[in-house]
């Protein structure tokens, strides 16, 4: 008896393992199919992807710079999808962090750089977490689905910070971009050349207090409870749509900082394109889904696809493979992954592994 | 007595490991009432869903008119002429009464050229409602057949659901928990109606855990226990409800609830005036409701479900707006509270749903046991989840309150109806509350676990807490409180004295026939 249940749970490690390693090696059937057609070998491709995102100090580096706002956005969502809620809008509330953040670092000037750097993370994060606010009402007081709200407030915040840096807060220059912050404002690279800034240890330290919260304390119980079954949790007395609210607006806190560091490190000025595309909300959100929300499990994949930004950029200039590669990549992984093709067929996986232990019994009673 | 209709060899059904239905024979004559009975989980329903080709046999098999059969699908059961009602109606609300029955099985109208004729698509709208309107003659359903079914009745509904069998031409009718929503009047017409159906040659099997309707109505008893047949029994008079009641169990049960001798006291400790509460449409929903629970004292709120009751205790346990009344607790206004505010004031709530409100059904039992209070020394300090003192709780809940778990701290989605309850229990009673509202205390909840649950209310109460109760057991309300009112249509209709009411006055009251005025209800409460 005690021999079957190691070898159920054996089973069941399979297919949580399958359910990770299959959609991986599906997105990458597909991505190599796009490559063979852009002329590339696959494998060469994916080869000197990771040889440029991890076998130097400086690749590793602009890794870790890609990866830093990958990290905030992810557990920013991680946060509200672990209480439920789908706050699809983690990219406009880094919009709007980046660009108040951006006005803040040339507009305020004559602060020395121990005052200017915070408040400009402050202006930030502030700036978020009041855009995630207003979503955060409509749920909690009218009911209203916070999908729709934050995925048109999304729109709203890349349209109009893209206007306002095209019209009143532009330079006339030939591309439309915010006047470039001040040096007080600009957060220092570890190495001047690489991409990567103290904006890591920022990333690293929400990381850690948004690990800790989760797991440790009573808004992290408060969270899970929630997130399972909300009328449960009014019920023995949670004030759900009080707390719907404060997660809507920690997230956009989050998601305002991450926007900001990557303005005062980064780009040192607002243009419409600074997050790419798909932005660093999205592959946040998309590291979320992958990992479960689960906290260790979205800084791995933040650096995954913080090494494919950096690796894509590569391999487009040195071996003309198209960026977009990387996203048909990183899409298929999420499609497929969402599937759980393991789960769906995990009777026939069972039933397949009995058969075999029933033959393997079979053929030791023979040869006895 | 004719021959055997239908009957089970040896059939079994495993739901993985579990065994819910183990070896089960048993044999039903034509023109019989076969009462299958047993506890929660016994596995009555699984045995009737194999009967009506829902679930599919894991061995064993069905002999029907001496014939073995198997069935796909429901509707292969239906061809044959077994039907069943389910415990939860199926029909659809905006329909007619007619409409539903045919619903599925509509009679086409023939479009006539010349001498041929063809299928057309037109519904028959006249052959139908005349097909039907003779079926409740027949049976004296005393039904409008053109009413919507929003607008009737519950037991009229259930009317509806044996006439859609009946329209299909079953000889066997499969009922199962029939009386669980009816007020006593229908539960009366109920059993008239069956015995009409058994002069006309049907077959009734019905699936209960009610002893008294059992005895009211069955030709035989069938007891059912952990998926066994425990013994089948001839109903007359040497068959008493509490050996019945050992059968199911598997040792000697209290029926009714021994109150002690102690009598309310003087002092009021919970005391609500002219309460009143709208929906979220601005729709009244609570209308005027005054009541006092005095130390040592238990009230039950009877009523037909859907009268308000639910609306009642969401407003109590501070999840429903209040907008008019007063509500106080020794004296202290606690009107419009947050539900954690009230579970400071130590009033322990033991919600209608316990799956939706009362349980957290994807975390572990430790966990449950602290929802609520989880915010407060020892669980939490500074803050921080403390899961030394979480899983000594546990320990010492799991213990006193005789939970009990299949390992060291399951999920609350694992236990059964009756050990969930007993969480809940065990959560809300262990602070010592001065007040306690306890909604559907055993609905799901096996026997055993029943009288369990029934004597820890009865202690509480004792102990000197004010108690109200809810509950869609008329038996059970009246069985434990001192005092039940009476809600009809968000309102209190009556008021009586529990030891001294029939349930056939409360019947009366409930289905809205009779009511008390106001001042009636002020001086006998």
């Amino acid at each position: 008896m005690a021999k079957d249940k190691t070898n159920l749970n054996g089973i069941k490690r399979f297919i949580s393992f399958g359910n990770i390693i299959i959609p991986l090696l599906l997105a990458f059937i597909i991505g190599s199919i796009f490559s063979i057609l852009s002329r590339c070998n696959p494998f060469t491709l994916y080869g000197y992807i990771i040889k440029r995102a991890f076998f130097s100090v400086g690749g590793i580096l602009n890794t870790l710079g890609y990866a830093t706002p990958i990290i905030m956005t992810g557990i920013a969502t991680a946060f509200s999808i672990k209480a439920g809620i789908f706050n699809m809008g983690i990219e406009g509330q880094v919009f709007v962090g980046a660009f108040a953040s951006a006005l803040a670092g040339y507009m305020i000037k004559g602060l020395p750089a121990f005052i200017h750097i915070p408040l400009c993370l402050l202006i930030g994060a502030v700036c978020g977490a009041l855009y995630a606010l207003v979503p955060g009402l409509l749920k909690a007081k009218l009911r209203i689905n916070e999908v729709v709200t934050t995925v048109m407030m999304n729109s709203i915040a890349t349209q109009v910070t893209g206007f306002l840096t095209q019209s009143y807060l532009g330079t006339g220059d030939a591309y439309a971009h915010t006047e470039f912050i001040l040096e007080s404002a600009r957060l220092t690279k570890i190495i001047s050349k690489y991409r990567c800034t103290t904006a890591i240890f920022i990333a690293l330290v929400i990381w850690l207090i948004i690990y800790f919260v989760l797991k440790k304390t009573k808004f992290g119980y408060e969270i899970e409870c929630i997130g399972r079954q909300w009328e449960f949790s009014d019920s023995v007395g949670m004030r759900v749509s009080r707390k719907v609210i404060i997660i809507f607006v920690l997230g956009g806190l989050i998601a305002g900082i991450a926007g900001a560091t990557e303005i005062m490190g980064v780009n040192y000025n607002f243009v419409n394109t600074f997050s790419a595309n798909p932005g660093i909300g999205w592959d946040g959100f998309y590291a979320c889904i992958l990992s479960a929300s689960n906290p260790v499990g979205i800084l791995i994949y933040s650096i995954v696809f913080g090494a494919l930004r950096y690796g894509a950029l590569a391999a487009q200039t040195w071996l003309g493979v198209p960026l977009d590669l990387i996203n048909v990549i990183k899409s298929t992984l999420v499609l497929f992954s969402a599937i759980k093709l393991c789960s769906v067929y995990s009777e026939q996986i069972k039933s397949f592994f009995s058969r075999k232990k029933a033959t393997k019994v079979a053929k030791q009673l023979q040869e006895e | 007595m004719g021959s055997i209709l239908i009957q089970t060899k040896e059939i079994t059904k495993k739901f993985g490991d579990f065994i819910a239905n183990d070896k089960i024979n048993i044999a039903v004559e034509e023109g019989e009432i076969r009462a299958i009975i047993g506890e929660n989980g016994a596995g009555k329903s699984t045995l009737m869903n194999m009967l009506y080709g829902i679930l599919k046999p894991t061995s064993g098999e069905i002999i029907y008119k001496g014939k073995p059969v198997s069935f796909e699908s429901p509707r292969d059961a239906i061809e044959l002429g077994i039907g069943m009602v389910h415990q939860h109606f199926k029909l659809s609300p905006s329909l007619s009464i007619y409409e539903n029955i045919v619903l599925g099985s509509e009679t086409i109208k023939k479009i006539k050229f010349g001498k041929k004729s063809f299928g057309g698509v037109l519904i028959d709208r006249k052959k139908e409602m005349a097909e039907i309107q003779d079926l409740v003659d027949k049976f004296n359903f005393n039904l409008d057949i053109t009413a919507k079914v929003r607008d009737i009745s519950i037991g009229a509904k259930q009317r509806v659901e044996i006439l859609k069998m009946l329209y299909r031409n079953v000889n066997l009718l499969i009922l199962d928990e029939p009386t669980a929503v009816l007020i006593p009047s229908e539960v009366d017409d109920l059993i008239q109606r069956m015995q009409d159906l058994k002069k006309a040659g049907k077959t009734i099997i019905i699936i209960t855990h009610k002893l008294n309707e059992v005895k009211m109505c069955a030709d035989n008893i069938t007891v059912i226990r952990g998926g066994k047949v425990i013994g089948t029994v001839h109903n007359d008079d040497n068959t008493t409800d509490s050996d019945l009641a050992e059968m199911m169990v598997g040792r000697p049960v209290l029926l009714r609830v021994k109150k002690s001798g102690k009598m309310p006291g003087e002092k009021i400790v919970y005391s609500v005036s002219g309460l009143s509460a709208n929906d979220f449409e601005g729709k009244k929903i609570l209308n005027n409701i005054s009541f006092n629970i005095h130390e040592n004292e238990i009230i039950g709120i009877a009523g037909v479900e859907g009268n308000g009751q639910t609306d009642l205790m969401l407003a109590l346990s501070g999840l429903l707006d209040i907008s008019e009344g007063k509500v106080t607790l020794n004296d202290e206004d606690i009107t419009g509270l947050w539900p954690d505010e009230l579970r400071r004031y130590k009033i322990g709530i033991v919600p209608e749903d316990r799956y939706k409100q009362g349980l957290c059904l994807g975390l572990p039992v430790s966990w449950n046991l602290i929802a609520g209070i989880h915010g407060s020394s020892p669980f939490c300090v500074h803050g921080i989840m403390q899961k030394a003192s979480m899983q000594e709780n546990k320990q010492k809940l799991v213990k006193d309150f005789d939970i009990r778990l299949g390992s060291d701290d399951p999920a609350v989605g694992s236990l059964s109806g009756g050990n969930a309850q007993k969480v809940i229990i065990a959560r809300e009673f262990s602070k010592h509350p001065q007040l306690l509202l306890v909604s559907q205390p055993t609905r799901g909840v096996d026997i055993g676990a029943i009288e369990f649950i029934h004597n820890e209310i009865l202690r509480m109460r004792d102990k000197g807490a004010a108690v109200l109760i809810f509950s869609s057991e008329l038996s059970e309300v009246v069985g434990l409180s001192d005092r039940v009112y009476v809600m009809y249509k968000g309102e209190f209709v009556g008021v009586f004295n529990s030891s001294e009411v029939s349930f056939n006055e409360l019947g009366l009251y409930m289905s809205g026939v009779k009511r008390m005025t106001r001042e009636e209800i002020f001086t006998n409460g």
